[in-house]
């Protein structure tokens, strides 16, 4: 199996839906209106906040707003100069979608907050509560990692890889952490086609 | 829906470093659409982050709803085509509509004697001659470090895409 054809790869990971198992997109998106459009998803790394964001974004598009996604990383730990200067532009077209929004100081969080005043919504990502009334809090599972592996590679049944044991397994190991066990599939599948 | 297609001259699908490839791209289309791009790309794909880089282009202004046209790349010397177990990189050419969704593609190989390097040992084999294998330009670019700073099993971790959650 070439790079290419494993499905695990990243592009392909980056593709994978949102799952609502416990949810619904109309559901959240109602519960952000109460919100008066400024909240928080909530969760671990790896748990699926940023492709609930992405998911979330169509349906903001559809109802007429501009979606401004931002990210903040442990490598960009705060918005460039040219950013903050363009929040003072925002009006109620815009609605922004932040990830990441625990690498902002406590000072820099009020800032922003101040600065997006104006937008339509702030809906952001964080590891823990605080920052904005919690929308929705992201969790993991072995049983979602199951689902998540059989979408996204749903031939290989017979594969004891692809196990309730194994993916457990993989779960622990991962502290919960979905992306990083889906990643680690990419190297048990690349390993399989060797045999 | 758009009908686009791209012929390589003589059926080719493997090619050397600096040769020519040519052919023919040909377009249907539905609707008028502003320009047609023709992109001589190379792209990763793998465990790590995809990188894309468009090496040449041509572009028809305008084009008619049909059409077909000539096209010519020189190929450059470099990166070679090659697949191993975490990283695969490829050639190929693309043909989009701007603006538009729609493209067609047709990879081929760009490699010395026109076979795609294999790097077959990236489990068990020695890391310093599997990373000799890649071009010192994308070893930089995809974070091979040298054996003695090496924490993870994998050289290729801190591709990592960069999301947050």
């Amino acid at each position: 199996m070439t790079p290419r054809q494993n499905p695990f790869r990243a592009e392909k990971l980056d593709s994978v839906p949102f799952i609502f198992h416990d949810t619904s997109a109309a559901e959240l998106l109602s519960r952000l209106e109460k919100f008066h459009c400024r909240a928080a998803v909530i969760g671990a790394h790896g748990r699926g906040k940023s492709t609930l964001l992405d998911a979330l974004a169509p349906f903001l598009q559809a109802r007429g707003w501009q979606v401004h996604r931002l990210h903040l990383n442990s490598s960009q730990r705060n918005f460039p100069r040219e950013d903050w200067r363009e929040f003072r532009l925002l009006n109620t077209q815009d609605f922004i979608l932040l990830d990441g929004a625990e690498q902002l100081s406590l000072w820099q969080r009020k800032r922003f907050l101040y600065a997006t005043r104006r937008a339509a919504g702030v809906l952001l990502t964080a590891h823990r509560a605080g920052i904005l009334p919690t929308l929705y809090e992201c969790r993991s599972s072995s049983q979602l990692l199951q689902t998540l592996i059989s979408q996204i590679a749903p031939q290989p049944q017979h594969s004891e890889k692809f196990s309730e044991g194994f993916t457990k397994e993989l779960f622990a190991r991962h502290h919960g952490n979905l992306r990083d066990a889906l990643r680690e599939m990419y190297d048990v599948c690349a390993q399989e086609s060797q045999r | 829906m758009n009908a686009l297609e791209i012929s390589i001259r003589e059926g080719k699908t493997n090619f050397t470093p600096g040769a020519t490839i040519a052919g023919e791209f040909s377009w249907q289309l539905q609707k008028s659409a502003n320009a047609l791009e023709l992109r001589l790309i190379w792209f990763t794909q793998g465990k790590g982050t995809s990188d894309v880089s468009v090496e040449s282009t041509q572009r028809i202004e305008a084009p008619a709803l049909s059409g077909k046209h000539d096209f010519s790349f020189q190929l450059p010397l470099a990166p070679h085509s090659f697949a191993g177990t975490l990283i695969e990189l490829s050639w190929a050419l693309e043909l989009v509509t701007i603006p538009g969704h729609d493209s067609a593609r047709t990879d081929f190989v760009l490699a010395p004697g026109g076979q795609k390097i294999a790097l077959s040992q990236s489990d068990t084999g020695d890391f310093e001659e599997l990373a000799s294998k890649v071009p010192a330009w994308l070893q930089n670019k995809i974070g091979i470090k040298k054996p003695s700073s090496i924490q993870s099993e994998n050289p290729f971790e801190s591709t990592t895409a960069n999301r947050n959650s």
